[in-house]
């Protein structure tokens, strides 16, 4: 268990290093990528940009470019860092990176959290249905919504409810927005409600594709027909039997797609909505080629993709002893 | 094998049963589980209903479904096969449980299986079932020695038999006599026979001479002696082919070792390993087939797929017609893929799905350079060769029945001409007459293209059809290799005589005289094998020596090789004339080679 933990966090490093240097290294590359000519306006002059590049540092070697953002991004993080001089600073805006990111970091995690517990709950639910009824009619109908669940796009389907639900027509729900937990819960689960099933839409369909076509394959396995033959009845034989075996694969799925979310996947819900998380920001960045943020947010999703993986192999262990090391 | 639910533990699978159905606490549930598990015979209960499945042996998780299955105390038990994925060391150990059971528990056992071994051994009354309908009901002794039924003598002489030579002359003629006092049977039951038995005719028909059909033949190809003859003249690719006399072998196997190593911790250093195969030679010769036999788990298949070089021996040497190969990279090896081959175990898997009977068999063709246009003839040609029809190219393998699927996984063997081929439990997964089927074809593609076999399998009976001499595997290690017959009639090594008397005879009578020995527990892991002989924990004879020393493979005269220190079937003389001569390793090495098959089989003449 140490050793794997160990192993994996050598991993998450190195995995963290690639891909800050890819991200890093394409900057390089892009065309109109300088940011010393970006940040000296309309019509600047060449000494100006000179002027900018020895300031922030752009003439220097781009590993030593590198080496620094790094240094700046992990700085903030150190408790009671506080210098300056030594942040990273975006070039567009001149705001700390990291403290805007965790700025926003409450109404990020407030959206995927939510969404992820309706995914989850009411994609295991459909799987469960369509299995047990399946080849019915019940079961092609879950099937055709679940399609029509992942068709649909994020942003299509979220102005479409904001449109229709919201203030403007039926007025059920409010007009996006974001309100933290902390000032008002009420308000904050009200806000979030319909951004939640928006984003949720697609994954239910699509975890509960998966699960049915699991459990499908689970119940024709020799050890159900042994609880079967036990006297066990059919709910009990599904719940304790089939399910915990089905689960496995779905765990991996949730774990990418939960840290996905967290990593900037929400972007399109949180701009459809106007809350102003991660992904908001994120976006905001690329349209002016500002680095830092970009740097910031990517090692942010990455880190909890990678997080997120150990936790999946973890539950994974949990789930099938089979996997535990002995 | 997946009858328990691999994620929950052993003990709350049986507790889980037992609460279903009766009113008591959980805590009296577990301490019943821990009781049934002692009775079922799993050492130390009380800690093993904590394990997982996977925890558990093959013969281990059979005796927790049993012990689940007697959890209620029922008035029958039905079994459904259940020692048709063990080995016959284990299956033996599963007989004898259930036979107890049924008296302790007072309970009924009906015993699904198509093992009529296994029948004889513990069944009162028979029930033979044929397309969905009982064709024969009768009690043990009338079934097994007067049976009413053609299909029922088909069965019985489809099963290559441990206790006589070959499929044996005596009892068939016992059971052609009864063809001809029989009265005529009503049963239909030839469509799904296989041909060779149709010839079978009874009453009238039987008695009158029908002088070209030849007498009823069994199943199985009678002995080598006929069947082998033509395949001496044999031209093979224009190669004139070795006297049978002196002639070098095609495979040799020198010190050979496979180790797996176990990685563990961050750094996935290496802390153990897998003694799969422990220094074994032996050497095959061309035309020849040689068995190998041990329980699972004792390095069979890794021995094999190392000889073909499917792995990388971790040690020794493997020289295939004169060449060393143990070392060569890809590139070297791949013409080297046109001469030996392997066909595998289980046909439904070793087959892929998703691809057409022609493209598997053809891929070999493709890789080697065949033309397209070639390639499709001369894979209608094979599916011809091995009993199948051209008009399959098309067909996917669920098309097929199991023993079919054999046969495109033979054909696909044969698609490059190999000299050798590795059969890796070729007949287990099969029925017990299709197996016949397939030995059969599997010796007259040896004939027809001169093939050496390496053939591995569990099933001793089929070993012995098929072999002209038997290697005996346990732990990694070669313990006995011998000729054929003189392993069945003279075992050696008290391995040996353990795995023969574990196989179950289909032959009642036979069965209740013969002494049983029953090995005890499973094989010791391969990661941390046993000091000295690697049997010892599990030997009847096991004395202070066996512990400590591990005994050489050493030569009892013509070409019976065994590696004890307490060898059995071996007389005085040659006993002395052995221990008197302590071996160098380079004679050991030349003992390893097969000895003159033409000479005299028997006895051993001292020198």
């Amino acid at each position: 268990m140490g050793a794997f933990l160990a192993r994996r966090l050598i991993g998450m490093f190195f995995v963290l290093l690639v891909i800050t240097f890819v991200t890093f290294a394409i900057f390089i590359v892009v065309p109109g990528g300088d940011p010393a000519t970006r940040m000296a306006g309309k019509n600047p002059s060449e000494q100006g940009i000179q002027n900018i590049r020895e300031t922030w540092g752009f003439d220097e070697p781009f590993y030593t470019q590198y080496g620094k953002m790094m240094e700046k991004t992990f700085n903030a993080m150190r408790p009671g860092f506080d210098d300056p001089n030594n942040e990273l600073i975006s070039y567009s805006r001149r705001e700390n990176v990291v403290d805007q990111i965790k700025q926003r970091l409450p109404a990020t995690f407030s959206l995927a959290i939510g969404a992820a517990i309706i995914w989850l709950a009411f994609g295991v639910a459909v799987g469960m249905i369509s299995a047990v009824r399946a080849g019915r009619l019940s079961d092609r109908m879950i099937t055709i919504l679940a399609l029509i669940g992942i068709s649909m796009p994020v942003f299509w389907l979220g102005i479409i409810a904001r449109y229709y639900l919201g203030p403007e027509n039926a007025g059920i729900f409010p007009d996006g927005d974001y309100v933290p937990l902390t000032q008002d819960p009420i308000g904050w689960f009200y806000h979030l409600l319909l951004p939640w099933m928006v984003l949720a839409v697609l994954f239910i369909g699509f975890y509960g594709r998966v699960l049915r076509s699991n459990i499908l394959d689970t119940i024709n396995e020799d050890y159900v027909r042994t609880a079967r033959a036990k006297g066990l009845g059919p709910r009990r034989v599904l719940s304790k039997h089939v399910l915990r075996n089905s689960l496995i694969p779905i765990v991996t799925l949730f774990g990418l797609d939960f840290a996905g979310v967290i990593g900037g996947g929400a972007i399109l819900t949180e701009t459809v909505f106007e809350i102003d998380g991660v992904g908001q920001y994120a976006a905001r960045s690329i349209r002016t080629l500002d680095l830092p943020p970009i740097m910031g947010v990517t090692i942010l999703g990455a880190f909890f993709i990678v997080l997120f993986n150990v936790i999946v192999d973890l539950v994974y262990a949990y789930l099938d002893p089979r996997i535990r090391p002995t | 094998m997946t009858s328990l639910n691999p994620v929950y533990r052993v003990g709350d699978q049986i507790v889980e049963q037992i609460l279903a159905h009766q009113q008591i606490s959980k805590d009296a549930a577990g301490r019943r589980a821990v009781e049934l598990l002692r009775q079922v015979g799993i050492p130390n209960p009380e800690r093993r209903v904590d394990a997982f499945p996977h925890q558990f042996s093959g013969g281990m998780r059979q005796r927790a479904m049993i012990a689940m299955g007697l959890s209620c105390n029922p008035d029958i038990l039905i079994a459904d096969e259940p020692t048709t994925a063990l080995d016959v060391t284990i299956q033996a150990q599963i007989i004898e449980l259930i036979g107890r059971l049924k008296r302790d528990f007072n309970s009924a056992v009906i015993l699904i299986t198509h093992d009529l071994g296994v029948v004889a051994e513990i069944a009162d009354e028979i029930i033979v079932m044929y397309a969905g309908r009982v064709v024969e009901r009768a009690q043990k002794r009338d079934l097994f020695y007067d049976s009413q039924m053609p299909y029922t003598w088909g069965l019985l002489g489809s099963i290559p038999r441990l206790d006589q030579p070959r499929p044996g002359a005596a009892r068939l003629d016992r059971r052609r006599a009864a063809v001809a006092d029989q009265p005529p049977a009503r049963v239909q039951v030839q469509h799904a026979l296989p041909a060779r038995l149709r010839q079978v005719r009874r009453g009238a028909a039987a008695r009158e001479p029908r002088r070209e059909a030849g007498p009823p033949r069994p199943l199985l190809a009678v002995g080598r002696g006929q069947a082998r003859a033509p395949r001496r003249d044999h031209p093979r690719r224009g190669r004139p082919r070795l006297s049978a006399n002196g002639s070098a072998p095609l495979v040799e196997v020198r010190s050979l070792r496979k180790y797996f190593p176990i990685k563990k911790g961050v750094l996935q250093r290496e802390v153990g390993r897998v003694h799969a195969v422990d220094d074994v030679s032996f050497a095959v010769r061309e035309g020849e087939t040689l068995g190998l036999v041990g329980e699972s788990g004792c390095g069979k298949s890794t021995l094999g797929r190392c000889v073909v070089r499917l792995l990388e021996p971790t040690e020794g040497e493997i020289v295939f017609d004169g060449r060393a190969i143990g070392k060569l990279g890809t590139r070297a090896l791949r013409p080297l893929r046109r001469e030996m081959q392997m066909v595998f175990q289980d046909p439904y898997a070793s087959l892929n799905p998703r691809k057409r009977v022609g493209s598997i068999i053809g891929t070999p063709l493709k890789i080697h350079g065949v033309p397209k246009a070639e390639r499709r003839q001369r894979v209608q040609e094979l599916l011809e060769t091995v009993g199948l029809s051209p008009e399959h190219y098309n067909r996917f393998p669920h098309e097929f029945s199991g023993g079919q699927r054999q046969r495109i996984g033979v054909a696909r063997a044969l698609a490059l001409r190999p000299r050798l081929i590795v059969a890796d439990e070729p007949v287990s997964a099969l029925d017990v007459s299709i197996q016949a089927q397939m030995v059969n074809l599997l010796e007259e593609l040896q004939e027809q293209f001169a093939l050496t076999y390496i053939f591995i399998a569990h099933d001793l009976g089929v070993v012995r059809h098929v072999s002209d001499r038997i290697a005996v595997m346990y732990l990694g290690k070669l313990v006995e290799l011998s000729p054929a017959e003189e392993l069945y009639t003279r075992p050696i090594m008290p391995y040996t005589e353990a795995l023969l008397s574990a196989v179950p005879i289909p032959d009642p009578d036979l069965a209740e005289r013969r002494e049983r020995i029953v090995l005890q527990g499973d094989v010791p892991s391969p990661i941390d094998p046993p000091s000295g002989c690697r049997f010892h924990p599990r030997c009847r004879y096991m004395t202070e020596v066996c512990r400590e020393v591990e005994p050489p493979l050493t030569d009892y005269g013509n070409g019976h090789l065994a590696a004890c220190h307490h060898p059995l079937n071996v007389d005085a003389e040659t006993l002395a004339r052995v221990t008197a001569a302590p071996e160098t390793p380079d004679e050991a090495r030349e003992d390893v080679l097969p000895a003159d098959t033409s000479g005299p089989s028997h006895p051993v003449t001292p020198p």
